[in-house]
This record gives structure tokens, C-alpha cells and sequence, in this order.
């Protein structure tokens, strides 16, 4: 964009040059200096072997080079359901209606056609419960994640594009009013729902099963749940019994809740066993 | 005020600074609503609509507007010449107007409460991109237009050196146009096509890099305009010279330069980077030392300058003999405080283990209101306060409500801030709409808080004040030439190096430092497998 008139001068173009080379200079030794810095000196503290190929590739990311867990893992995982895009896309895409003709035929004589269960303390109740949640029972039901033999046949006998159009169907009903969160419960449970208790590792119930659902996508609403039906489930989370809680999140929660704890907690999120549809 | 160009400035500077007030009053409720008092109107939705229309004027749109009008202002006043195209900055102001409707309607129906932060899977109404797009692409035009009219000048004034504010101005400019670059492009090909639905995966670690491109420079697009009026009014508002018209030309490009290639210490404790190049990045970071420290020496190399030639003695008696009664000046003394101590901030935040401690938590907010909203809005302020006498060829009748407005505000964001900043050591997480202080372990914020919110509202009576100031007190007669005088250097410069007369050098460099820090954390993206988010809409609730 220069027009100087003496833009030309030799002298000029001297002092030009000499700036472009000095401010080259500078800024290329820092930039050098920098990543030397960033990508080797520093990954290769505390290691044994001088490796600088593999300290970059370290520094920038690359995983194939980076020191590996020495443990091998075994055993399979708590459920075969992960969130990825692609499940939660197929999800999106779920069709309610033609998931209503199954429940009719299937579901309905235990859970209720509007998913308010004929028997809460035995079925859950599924109306309004999230469909993240009911597609990740019913394919740990499929694969054998949850074990019941009452629903492993049920559930196999649907495709996994039906999996998905009856969870869309259940999330779409009216929730069966909920009665819990009472006020009146005792303080220690409604801490441990809102608070949890931090000295023992126990985070809040809220934070994962509350409104704002912020936590895992699986987490269940458990407003509106028959209370013996949540204590039983605590029980089975606590002695391992139930294991398809992807990383043992409610087992290590559950075995560190007392037996008074459960009941109590199995209350305040339930209904007493009073739920009306 | 000559060139026709009076309007056009008044334009600029209005709006700025009516949606400055309306923004301030958002900000002071925001405030209240986290002190737990439950203010009317406080829910989640209104708070995190409210927290989007509040940082969306502050940051894009207040200093974009102010910035362009006071760049005309310099142009046309520094050069001596006319605009190059009046059409063309009224063009660019129209945009950016209609783009601040387009913008702020959304968030006020809901529809985009997205925190002005463009951090996907969240995306809002498609409304609010093309507004906030709009404003940028009138920005583009008034770069446009100082590149050219410098061209100008200097095609009509072979050899002589560029007046200092018009060198800091189109630093600026150029500044502003890598900056807007990243932001661009996240709008452009990832946002828009997901708020339309058009696209239902988004790949977040991309844009996040993208958007961090445009983040830190934003903040010293905001700055600069304060730093031109340290060189060229302050020394004058003090009734002296510049100490160094050269250490003003290195500092500006050194800002250029280090303004941008250093955008990832906001994402230090992102998973998507390797620590290699974050390093790399905070190296540049700690380099704006230079141009910071090149700036207080010679400010206050050149008030010092000032104060014995009216009389101080000794080590610091010149201190006292300056004259504070005069706004600019004492808005700069101000502002370097405020200056300080943000800069001790931001240490901390571009510290990789220091930023861990700190990271997502209140200290971050308190840390860019303090350079921000303090360093740099009250030099806004005091540099209005200084040309609204040559725009409207009336003095003020009074001064003392000018001082009174700069001393509120310096009270309001220290008392806003430092409070803030502690909140953010004890763990206080950012942009959470409520908290419940009955809970024992947080109970003992609340106090902090309140007293912070103390200091917004001193705050919003400055805002306010200011607006009533320059809306009715400028109506005495002026005394004599009310032409606008830059300080001038104690050496003026006859001639300086063609480096630090044009841009191209910079421009180069910059060119190569971008690419040696983002070339590779941009390019992972195109080179790996990626796992790309589910584009969540907020204006639909899906």
C-alpha cells in the first residue's frame, strides 16, 4: 500500500531490508524457541527414554505414541448402548404412532396403553419417562444386560427400529402424577436427594436424575415411581444384582446407602405406594 | 467540524451508547438475580436471555459502533481530508443497525439464549447469526474505508509519517478484519447451517478453536481506542507532549501481533488440543507485555513531562501537580489502575496450571469486566467527553458531573470486581442462573456477592449519569478554536521507517504466526477422525 515518493531510495530500501530481517529473526527464534519448548523438552520430562518423535506426537495429540494404561481390561461392558451421535439421531427419528400399535399388543396388559402400570410395585410405570431411558432398558433387556425372564423374551422379539418407536411412545404420554419430594420426609434423605453427601462420595440424586437432567442421558425420571419398586432396584444396584448401569455409577452409590437410607429415599421419590394415574 | 462527517459520528456514537445504558441496566439485575433475592422477572430463561443481550451489545455491539465513529472521527480529523466514501460509511451503519435489530429481537423472545459466546451444540434462532453477522459485515466496511483513507493521505503526502491516531486506527482496522475472521467462519459454515436444521451434527472442538480465534482479539479491538487516546490526547489533555511518537507506532503493531495467535489459552482445558501448541500459544500470550509495558512507560513518562512544566517537584510531586480536574486526564490515571490490576488477572488466566484453578469460575467474568469494563470503557467515556465539544461546537456548562461520572465508575468496578474475582478462587462457577445459598458449602458467597452487586449498581448510575451528561450539559458557548489538537511528540517525527509507517511487514508476519498456531490445531480437524455433537436448538427446544 506504500506510495512513498522516496519508497525507492536505496537507502530505503536498506533500512526496509534491515527491519524485515531483524523482525524475522525475532520472531522466528521465538516461535522456534516456543515449540522446542512446548513440543519436546516438556513431554519428555520424567521419561526414561529420549524419544522426540513420540514426545511431538504426544504434544499434539496423537494418541498411537502416548504411554498406554498397563492393565488389561476384562469382562464385558455394564450395557452395549453408547450415546453416540448415531443412536441419539436414530432417536430423534423415532415414530410414536407406530409405536402405539405395539404397545397395544405388547406392553400394555402390564404397563398400562398410556404407560400408567396396572401394577406399580411390580411394572414401572413408563408414561413420561424419558426415551433415552426405556431404549436403554429394553436393549440391556435384548442383550441380556438386565437380566429378567419376564421381559428378555418381550424384548427380543422387537427390532431395534421398534425398540426406538416404543420408547418414543412411552416419552410422548402424560407422566402419572407424582406425589414424592415431600416436604414432610426426613431432613438426611431430602439432603442426601439435593446435596448428597460429598464425605462419602455420594453425589446428589438430583444431579442426574432432576429436572434439569444434566447428567447421563439414560438417567431415569424416578418421580412417580412406585416406592417398593425403587427400593428393590436400590437393593439389586447395591448387592450387584442389577449391573447394567454403565460405569457402576448406582451400584457404588447404592452399596454405600444404608438399608434405613434406601427406604427412605425409595419414599421421598416415590409415592408410598399410592400412585394414581 | 469539518467534511460533513458530524453526523455520521453522532450516529455511531448514540447508538453505542443507548444500548451501553440499556445493557447496564440488564447487567445491574443480573447482578441481583445472583445474590439469591429473587428480583421480579428472575427465572433461568429470563436470567440466561438477559446474560445474552447484556455481553451480546457490550461485546459486539457498544465498541464495534463506538470504535467505527471515533475512527472517523480520527480520520477525517487526524488526515485532514475527507472520508473516502460518505455512502459507504453510511452503508456500513445501516447495516450494523439493522444487524443489532435482527440480533436482540430472538434473545428477547427466547429464541436465542445462547450467551453470546458461540459455543455450539447450543445454536438459537438463525435470526440472531445473521444479525450479529450483519453488524460484522458493517464493520468490514469502516475497516474498508480507513485502509483507503490512509492510502489516500499517504499517495498525497509521499514521506511523511502517518499522524499517530490514524496509525493506531488502521492497526486497529486490520486487527479487526483477522479478527472477525474465525467468528466469520464459524457463523458462515457451521452455525447458520445448524440453526436452520439444515445440518443435525456439529463438530464442537472445531468451532470452539475457531471461536477462541476471535476471542482474545476482540478484547484488544475494544482496547485500542483507549490506547490511541493514551498517546494522542492524554499528553495533550495534560497540558504537555508525547514522550515517544515511535515507542506509540511499535506499540500498536505489537498489539496487532500479539492479539491473535494466542486465542487457545481459553482453551487450556479443552480435550480437542494437545498441551504442544497450547504452549506455544501462551507463550505469545505473555508477549503483550511488551506493548503494555512500551505504553504505561511512555504515558507516564509523558505526564511526568507535564506536571513540571506545570510546577511539580521531586520524585513524585509532578503526580500532584497535574491538572485532575480535566476528565481525560484523570480517566487515564484511572484506567491505568484498573489496567494493573486486570493485567494481574489475566497472568493467572494465561498460566496453564494457574488457569486450572480458576477455569470456568466468576474470576473469569470479573477478570474481562475489569480490562474491559473498566480499563477501556471509562477511556470511551473521557475520550467522549473530549470530542463531543468539537462535534457539537458547544462546551460543557459544567465539569464536575463528568468527574463525578468517571469516579462512579471506577468505585462501581472496583467494588464489582474484586469481590468477583474472590468468588471465583472459592470455586463460584460462571453462568449459573441461581444458587442455592442455604446450602452450607456455598453459603459463605453470598456475602461477596451482594457486595458486588453494590458495585453494579454504582455502576449503572454512572452508565446512566453519563448518558444524562452528554445528552444536557454540553451548551456553553466554546472559547475560541474548537478544532481537535492530537498531542504532539517532544520529537515529532519528520520521518520514521516505511515498518512503522504501513502495515505490509505486519501483515506478513502475522500471517506466518497464525499459521505456525493454528495451522495444525485448525487442521486436526480435517485430518482426524471426529466425533462431532448433536446440534441442540434452543429456539425450537430440541
Amino acid at each position: 500500500m506504500s506510495t512513498d515518493q522516496d519508497h525507492g531510495a536505496p537507502e530505503r530500501r536498506a533500512e526496509d531490508r534491515l527491519w524485515r530481517f531483524w523482525v524475522s529473526i525475532a520472531a522466528g527464534t521465538f516461535v522456534v524457541v516456543s515449540l522446542l519448548v512446548g513440543l519436546i523438552v516438556l513431554p519428555l520430562r520424567d521419561e526414561a527414554r529420549f524419544d522426540p518423535w513420540g514426545a511431538i506426537c504426544r504434544a499434539i495429540g496423537i494418541r498411537k505414541d502416548a504411554p498406554t494404561a498397563t492393565g488389561k481390561t476384562s469382562g464385558s461392558p455394564a450395557s452395549s448402548v453408547t450415546w453416540s451421535a448415531g443412536t441419539r439421531l436414530a432417536l430423534l427419528g423415532a415414530s410414536p404412532a407406530s409405536g402405539s400399535t405395539i404397545v397395544k399388543e405388547t406392553c400394555a396388559a402390564c404397563h398400562g396403553e398410556t404407560g400408567a402400570s396396572v401394577d406399580p410395585q411390580q411394572f414401572p410405570n413408563l408414561a413420561g419417562q424419558t426415551e433415552e431411558a426405556i431404549f436403554k432398558q429394553l436393549r440391556d433387556f435384548q442383550t441380556g444386560a438386565r437380566a429378567s425372564d419376564i421381559m428378555a423374551p418381550i424384548a427380543q422379539a422387537l427390532t431395534e427400529a421398534q425398540t426406538r418407536d416404543v420408547a418414543a411412545y412411552f416419552a410422548a404420554q402424560k407422566r402419572v402424577e407424582a406425589v414424592g419430594g415431600s416436604p414432610t420426609a426426613p431432613a438426611n434423605i431430602v439432603e442426601l436427594a439435593r446435596i448428597g453427601a460429598p464425605a462419602r462420595g455420594i453425589p446428589s440424586c438430583y444431579s442426574c436424575h432432576g429436572q434439569s437432567r444434566s447428567g447421563p442421558e439414560e438417567a431415569p425420571v424416578l418421580f412417580g415411581q412406585s416406592a417398593s419398586y425403587l427400593e428393590d432396584q436400590l437393593k439389586k444396584f447395591a448387592s450387584a444384582e442389577r449391573r447394567n448401569d454403565m460405569f457402576a455409577r448406582m451400584r457404588t452409590i447404592a452399596k454405600q446407602l444404608s438399608p434405613e437410607e434406601m427406604h427412605g429415599m425409595a419414599i421421598y421419590y416415590g409415592d408410598g405406594g399410592a400412585a394414581k394415574p | 467540524m469539518n467534511y460533513r462527517v458530524k453526523n455520521l459520528i453522532l450516529a455511531h456514537l448514540s447508538v453505542s451508547f443507548a444500548t451501553l445504558a440499556a445493557a447496564a441496566v440488564l447487567g445491574a439485575w443480573q447482578m441481583t438475580v445472583r445474590t439469591g433475592i429473587d428480583p421480579p422477572f428472575a427465572t433461568p430463561e429470563t436470567y440466561f436471555a438477559s446474560v445474552s443481550a447484556h455481553g451480546t451489545i457490550m461485546g459486539y455491539v457498544m465498541p464495534t459502533l463506538f470504535t467505527m465513529g471515533f475512527g472517523y472521527f480520527v480520520a477525517v480529523t487526524a488526515l485532514d481530508q475527507p472520508l473516502p466514501s460518505m455512502r459507504l460509511a453510511w452503508a456500513g451503519f445501516w447495516l450494523a443497525a439493522v444487524g443489532i435489530v435482527a440480533a436482540i429481537v430472538p434473545i428477547v423472545m427466547g429464541k436465542a439464549t445462547v450467551l453470546y459466546t458461540f459455543y455450539p451444540p447450543l445454536t438459537g434462532s438463525v435470526f440472531y447469526y445473521l444479525g450479529v453477522l450483519l453488524v460484522v459485515v458493517g464493520s468490514w466496511l469502516w475497516v474498508a474505508l480507513m485502509i483507503w483513507a490512509m492510502a489516500i493521505w499517504k499517495r498525497d503526502n509521499p514521506g511523511r509519517p502517518v499522524p499517530l491516531a490514524m496509525f493506531g486506527t488502521v492497526a486497529n482496522a486490520f486487527l479487526w478484519l483477522w479478527t472477525t475472521g474465525g467468528v466469520a467462519v464459524e457463523i458462515i459454515f457451521q452455525l447458520i447451517p445448524a440453526s436452520l436444521g439444515w445440518t443435525q451434527l456439529i463438530d464442537v472442538g472445531l468451532a470452539r478453536t475457531l471461536f477462541a480465534w476471535t476471542l482474545h482479539p476482540i478484547v484488544y479491538f475494544w482496547l485500542l481506542p483507549a490506547y490511541i487516546a493514551f498517546y494522542t490526547i492524554a499528553p495533550q489533555a495534560a497540558g504537555a507532549r508525547l514522550y515517544s511518537d515511535l515507542m506509540g507506532r511499535l506499540s500498536f503493531v505489537l498489539l496487532l501481533l500479539f492479539s491473535l495467535p494466542v486465542g487457545m489459552h481459553h482453551l487450556f482445558m479443552d480435550p480437542e488440543h494437545g498441551t504442544g501448541f497450547k504452549f506455544l500459544q501462551a507463550m505469545l500470550t505473555a508477549l503483550v507485555v511488551l506493548p503494555t509495558f512500551l505504553t504505561v512507560f511512555t504515558i507516564s513518562a509523558s505526564m511526568e513531562i507535564a506536571g513540571r512544566l506545570r510546577g511539580g517537584k521531586g520524585l513524585f510531586g509532578w503526580i500532584a501537580a497535574l491538572p485532575w480536574d480535566r476528565p481525560m486526564v484523570l480517566a487515564t490515571c484511572l484506567s491505568f489502575i484498573l489496567l494493573g490490576f486486570g493485567g494481574f488477572g489475566g497472568v493467572v488466566n494465561m498460566a496453564y496450571a494457574m488457569n486450572a484453578m480458576i477455569h470456568n469460575t466468576s474470576w473469569v467474568t470479573a477478570h474481562f469486566h475489569l480490562i474491559f469494563g473498566g480499563a477501556v470503557v471509562i477511556m470511551y467515556f473521557a475520550i467522549t467527553y473530549w470530542i463531543w465539544p468539537i462535534l457539537l461546537e458547544q462546551e460543557a456548562a459544567d465539569v464536575r458531573p463528568l468527574r463525578l461520572q468517571l469516579w462512579l465508575w471506577f468505585i462501581g468496578i472496583v467494588i464489582m470486581t474484586f469481590p468477583w474475582h474472590v468468588l471465583g478462587l472459592l470455586g463460584q462457577p460462571r453462568r449459573i442462573a441461581t444458587f442455592d445459598y442455604a446450602n452450607p458449602t456455598i453459603a459463605q458467597w453470598q456475602p461477596w456477592v451482594f457486595v458486588s452487586m453494590f458495585g453494579g449498581y454504582l455502576m449503572l448510575v454512572s452508565a446512566l449519569l453519563f448518558v444524562w451528561n452528554i445528552a444536557t450539559l454540553y451548551r456553553a458557548q466554546p472559547d475560541g478554536d474548537n478544532r481537535m489538537q492530537y498531542a504532539v511528540a517532544v520529537y515529532p517525527p519528520t520521518r520514521v521507517p516505511n515498518a512503522l509507517n504501513s502495515f505490509a511487514l505486519w501483515n506478513w508476519l502475522l500471517l506466518f504466526l497464525m499459521v505456525v498456531a493454528y495451522g495444525y490445531p485448525l487442521g486436526q480437524f480435517f485430518l482426524m477422525d471426529v466425533y462431532p455433537g448433536l446440534v441442540h436448538r434452543v429456539d425450537i427446544g430440541s
